[in-house]
């Protein structure tokens, strides 16, 4: 039986045959269940099985965090209390009780995972404790930290560090102004970009360990969170008089990511998404220093600079894709 | 695990073996991108045909004061960028790797500073004030649509389709005569265009250059009209004042809606050899409805769903990949739809999860490989 990316191959393939004129008209539908691109009734199974559960228990948590946002003045606070305790209760079982970790079980950790969120909320609306916005978010990941580890499971590695990333945000907010002289206002960009610089780099490196870390998506979500912080702050530092220690350590990221992502691990997303920071930086720069709205010429100039650096962009990453798939 | 290029050769052989090809195997497959350095190409293309437009806007000031040279010039530099994607597509087709990205990224940067010289001319034609601007977005998507099948390249189809779908829909909101929610009929509509691209794409592999960035651009409006509409379309009805004149309600749509999901769906399990009258096919066009029930609460969940079931179908993941964002983004920005309670909203999601579970469980006992026959 084909794998999903088999098929998916087989879909490209057979696409380009036709094109080509390779198919006679006749012989198409022959061809399509000859290349079996089409899913199977196994396969409708497999996946029906998988997309209920995820969209399902998805839908659930969220329907929990929206009736406990509602605040409903008619239920007492222990009904609530008692309502997500056990929705907690059940999906930790839920875990616990089967003995293979399958997708039903870690989607019910998962789900575990947001209802404890949803309990700390509670409590706080409940007992008015005062505390900043930052402690709900980071307990929680803090709470959340072993199941994270026992649960083997990416999805639940990208909320507890989405959360990190989001306790950081609101710390900024509360305590920022304490540091805004050091770093002339962008301490917040530097802590976010350093914090998901080691994750990726943790990443990286722990999934040479554990094949369920291998998820290329999780890691490219990671990386473009880091990319557009150094690419702001490289940003920053053309645009405003106040030093370049944003521009160099961008510099040092580029070429860090783009002999990485060639020669260590091939990923041509995050390739692409180092030739979108370049182009930003590189066109922020002519703008700052030749964009002239009296002079026709350099809107012309820098409309054919962003040409250039498109194509030589597209260039590039399209002779690495036919050389990647020749070697692979 | 093979590689791409053993699969290929493989997949050949064995169309070959039973004389279904015809002609010798290219060496190099025909060229074609990730979606993700497409993006970063129509990034750069768009932001190159702003530069160009403000060159062409101050050096030939006098060309913006009179539409119809705006027209003619707008026109003869969507011809010129024709001529040079015509030229780019047949290379193409004879060297098989394109080595032209300049030329390329240089005729999607005309073509569009083109079009907006040509959107400026339609509109001073069209409108003398705000309210009168719906002939302009429908000639302007009309004339998106003819694009999206004449210009010779992946990049410009898919932008004219989507460019088309959002004219046609602007012009049902800012309709001259009043608001009157045509815009809840033109999303069934254009969903059932774009089902009928992916569910044929492979019957009509031949337009394969054509079908495929239309069917993307078209899957890429809805899903943005929708949002559009959960967020905006309530409150645009109030800052228009017309609600008297609206001739089709949210729940028409999603009731439309509803059934162009229904009819995927039967044509999904006609794939698989269940006839229409077949409990299975019938439970299927049941999970649906409910699914189209809850979907007028929530907007969205029926399309993502839909996408996500096309995707599956034809193995193509970024199609699938793009239901499932949808389906995030919709179910959780119902947070902020303003017209019901989040008790509603809490309630609403309780019976998706709950109906998707059962529906889960029925799969499984119904369905599972130890019942397949």
């Amino acid at each position: 039986m084909s794998t999903p990316a088999e098929k998916a191959n087989a879909r490209r393939f057979l696409l380009e045959f036709s094109e080509n004129g390779n198919i006679p008209n006749g012989q198409l539908e022959q061809a399509i269940d000859q290349a079996n691109i089409h899913p199977g009734k196994t396969a409708w199974f497999e996946f029906l099985d998988k997309l209920l559960l995820i969209l399902g228990s998805l839908a659930l948590s969220v329907s929990l965090l929206f009736f406990i946002a509602y605040n409903w003045q008619e239920l007492g606070r222990f009904a609530k209390f008692a309502m997500v305790e056990t929705a907690i209760l059940l999906a930790t079982m839920v875990y616990v009780t089967r003995t293979v970790k399958d997708l039903a079980a870690k989607m019910a950790l998962l789900c575990a995972a947001i209802s404890l969120g949803v309990l700390m909320a509670l409590y706080g609306q409940t007992y008015q404790t005062g505390a900043d916005p930052w402690q709900l978010f980071f307990n929680w990941a803090l709470l959340i930290t072993p199941w994270v580890l026992v649960g083997r499971f990416s999805i639940l590695w990208v909320l507890w560090v989405g959360l990190l990333n989001l306790s950081l945000v609101l710390y900024h907010q509360t305590f920022g102004s304490l540091f805004w002289s050091m770093l002339h206002g962008q301490e917040l960009l530097w802590v976010l970009f350093l914090f998901n610089l080691l994750v990726w780099g943790v990443w990286e490196i722990a999934a040479k360990i554990f094949s369920w870390l291998r998820d290329d998506w999780s890691l490219r979500v990671i990386a473009t969170a880091t990319g557009f912080c150094i690419t702001w702050l490289a940003i920053d530092a053309i645009v405003r008089p106040w030093g370049l220690e944003g521009f160099w350590v961008w510099l040092l990221w580029y070429v860090a990511v783009v002999y990485g992502y060639q020669f260590i691990k091939r990923d041509l997303f995050i390739l692409a998404g180092s030739c979108l920071s370049v182009i930003s930086v590189v066109l922020t720069f002519m703008v700052d220093n030749m964009l002239d709205f009296d002079n026709a010429g350099s809107f012309l100039l820098l409309s054919f600079s962003v040409i250039g650096m498109g194509a030589g962009a597209a260039y590039w990453l399209r002779s690495l894709h036919t050389r990647w798939l020749h070697e692979e | 695990m093979k590689s791409n290029m053993e699969q290929r050769r493989e997949l050949w052989q064995r169309l070959t073996s039973k004389g279904m090809t015809q002609g010798e195997l290219s060496d190099t497959p025909l060229h074609s991108s990730p979606w993700f350095v497409k993006v970063l190409m129509a990034f750069s293309g768009w932001l190159a045909a702003l530069f160009l437009f403000g060159f062409v806007g101050i050096a030939l000031e006098h060309i913006l004061e009179s539409a119809v040279i705006c027209f003619f010039t707008g026109s003869g530099m969507i011809a010129l960028a024709y001529v040079m994607l015509m030229k780019m597509e047949a290379d193409r087709r004879d060297y098989r790797v394109s080595k032209q990205e300049f030329l390329e990224h240089l005729a999607l940067a005309i073509s569009l500073a083109g079009q907006i010289l040509v959107a400026i001319a339609i509109f001073d034609v069209f409108d003398d004030a705000f309210e009168k601007s719906t002939m302009s977005l429908v000639v302007f998507g009309c004339l998106q649509a003819g694009l999206s099948i004449i210009m010779p390249n992946y990049l410009h189809r898919l932008l004219s389709a989507m460019a088309a779908a959002l004219c046609w829909y602007f012009a049902c909101v800012f309709r001259s005569s009043g608001y009157a929610g045509l815009d809840y009929l033109l999303v069934p509509i254009l969903m059932l265009g774009v089902s009928l691209l992916w569910l044929n794409e492979l019957s009509l592999a031949r337009f394969t250059r054509i079908l495929e960035p239309v069917a993307y651009g078209l899957t890429l409006s809805i899903v943005y009209i929708k949002g559009t509409l959960m967020f905006s379309a309530h409150h645009l009805v109030w800052y228009l004042r017309k609600q008297e004149d609206v001739l089709v309600s949210p729940w028409v749509g999603e009731l439309l809606t509803t059934l162009v999901l229904i009819f995927v769906v039967v044509r999904l399990m006609q794939s698989l050899g269940f006839a229409l009258k077949s409990p299975q096919t019938l439970a299927a066009i049941a999970g649906c409805g409910l699914i189209g029930l809850i979907s007028i609460e929530s907007y969205g969940v029926g399309l993502g769903v839909m996408i996500v079931l096309l995707g599956f179908y034809n193995s193509n993941r970024l199609l699938m990949g793009l239901g499932v964002v949808s389906l995030l983004f919709y179910i959780s920005s119902y947070y902020y739809f303003l017209d019901v309670t989040l008790l509603v909203k809490s309630l609403t999601l309780l019976v998706l999860g709950m109906v998707l579970l059962i529906g889960r469980k029925m799969v499984l006992k119904t369905w599972g490989p130890s019942n397949e026959g």
